[in-house]
């Protein structure tokens, strides 16, 4: 009797412990220099887009030939750490992709020799990523009382492309102090107010969840589309019901809707699932896919992540 | 009788507003700048009895600011209170009056690279980052990676 009491109380403890301490999937945090800032430095590449010119930074040689980024990254990501968000370092996440795809080029199976495998999907998406990206900018400008920094703090939601905080301002003309100096205080006295609207939103994350973005097409190879009536209701409807019960207080918005296509964008995500489990775009798609797979539906679905924030599911085959 | 003893309390009752208004505190405060480690170098100023302001209350009023107003100058630009919600305030009342206490904590927080007035107030060094941060552990204020 007290062994049986012993073994309740233990698993009403772990329950009652994973429900408590259940946490959210810990974003990743990157810093890149702005595209305008590595456009006025002419750290850019130039390549040729199928007939249009176009220019993409080029970090690689921002970080090493430029000699202010480094010092401006490892203030904030100092700061950072402080605050108990390690920074995501772009110019080491850059190394170790190089690194990584020079080790699966000369990677083979030592029974057939065959060569790992990679889409040229996956092949374009294999990107420094981060869950937030925040973007700095300064200038340097020499006026008749001395330098004056002019400095922008932002970051973005890589999941809706938003912009969740920014920080900016100009500092006081200075004629005694270095740029390195004018540049950390630049960033001393911005970084509270960034910190605080991060703050904000972790917060709003907290109570309405993560927003993500989800798409669900079709294969022009199905032989039916989202319009087909199963149970008397359109797909569409069906997809739609889900998502209403499946979204954080019912909140999504279908910004488009056809018999090949329905885009639902700022849908709230729960950050932990039912079994206390962290939740990511991902992860949704699949409980989507899951749903489509059983019955009435028996659907074949593809599941495709675009970024971090992007679900893509595909039906009619995988 | 009864008149007598209404025009008794009336009187108590004034006299105290009288005496809680003067106890009313008026500081100017402006931030000089933002040093390394975490230190906001502030100038106090006491609006209403300059000459009798000791350092004492030159340093809590210096903490009092970084914790419910916040400052603005064109050296340290906009600056927030570390207090920012109502929650934060009300949970901070139940260590105010121990934090503030003749040997509370609060004084860690300080320092002061000289003990004098010039014309201008004191000159006061608050470490803010160790301030949020204590802050944090004692659950008064959220840290960034709370929930994570």
């Amino acid at each position: 009797m007290n062994m049986k009491l012993s073994y309740l109380l233990l698993i009403a403890c772990l329950s009652i412990s994973t429900t408590f301490f259940a946490q959210a999937k810990k974003p990743t945090l990157m810093i890149l220099p702005s595209d305008n800032w590595c456009e006025q430095r002419i750290f850019m590449t130039e390549f040729d887009n199928q007939g249009t010119k176009q220019k993409v930074p080029n970090y690689k040689q921002a970080f090493q030939e430029d000699t202010e980024i480094g010092q401006v990254i490892s203030k904030i990501g100092s700061l950072m750490i402080d605050r108990g968000f390690p920074l995501k370092d772009a110019e080491q996440e850059l190394k170790a992709i190089e690194q990584r795809a020079a080790e699966d080029n000369m990677t083979a199976s030592t029974a057939s020799g065959a060569g790992l495998s990679e889409s040229p999907l996956d092949k374009l998406k294999n990107r420094a990523k981060a869950d937030i990206v925040i973007q700095i900018w300064w200038k340097v400008t020499k006026s008749d009382q001395g330098k004056v920094v002019s400095f922008v703090l932002e970051a973005f939601d890589a999941y809706t492309s938003k912009r969740i905080a920014a920080a900016s301002g100009n500092g006081t003309p200075n004629t005694t102090d270095i740029v390195p100096v004018l540049l950390q205080n630049a960033i001393l006295a911005n970084i509270d107010t960034f910190a605080a609207q991060l703050q904000s939103h972790f917060d709003d994350m907290f109570t309405s969840g993560r927003e993500i973005r989800l798409t669900v097409r079709k294969w022009n190879s199905w032989d039916k589309d989202l319009e087909t009536e199963i149970g008397g209701e359109e797909i569409t409807d069906h997809i739609t019901t889900w998502m209403d019960t499946n979204t954080v207080q019912g909140r999504f918005n279908k910004t488009d809707a056809s018999e090949s296509i329905i885009r639902f964008e700022q849908v709230r995500i729960p950050l932990v699932d039912d079994k206390n489990k962290a939740l990511d775009a991902r992860d949704f798609g699949k409980k989507l896919q899951k749903h489509l797979k059983a019955a009435p539906y028996n659907f074949e679905v593809k599941l495709m992540t675009r970024g971090l924030g992007e679900a893509i599911l595909v039906l009619g085959e995988k | 009788m009864k008149i007598h003893y209404n025009y008794s309390f009336a009187f108590l009752l004034l006299f105290c507003f009288v005496n809680c208004s003067t106890k009313k505190e008026l500081y100017q405060i402006n931030c000089v700048s933002i040093e390394n480690e975490g230190y906001v170098k502030l100038k106090i100023t006491n609006l209403i009895k300059p000459l009798e302001y000791q350092i004492e209350s030159a340093n809590k009023d210096a903490v009092k600011s970084i914790l419910y107003s916040g400052y603005t100058s064109t050296q340290c630009q906009t600056q927030k209170p570390i207090l920012r919600q109502l929650t934060d305030i009300e949970n901070f009342k139940k260590i105010q009056s121990n934090f503030f206490s003749k040997n509370g904590v609060w004084k860690t927080f300080v320092r002061n690279d000289s003990n004098e007035q010039n014309a201008t107030g004191f000159e006061v060094m608050v470490n803010k980052d160790q301030l949020r941060k204590y802050l944090e552990e004692k659950q008064i204020i959220k840290s960034l990676n709370n929930g994570f």
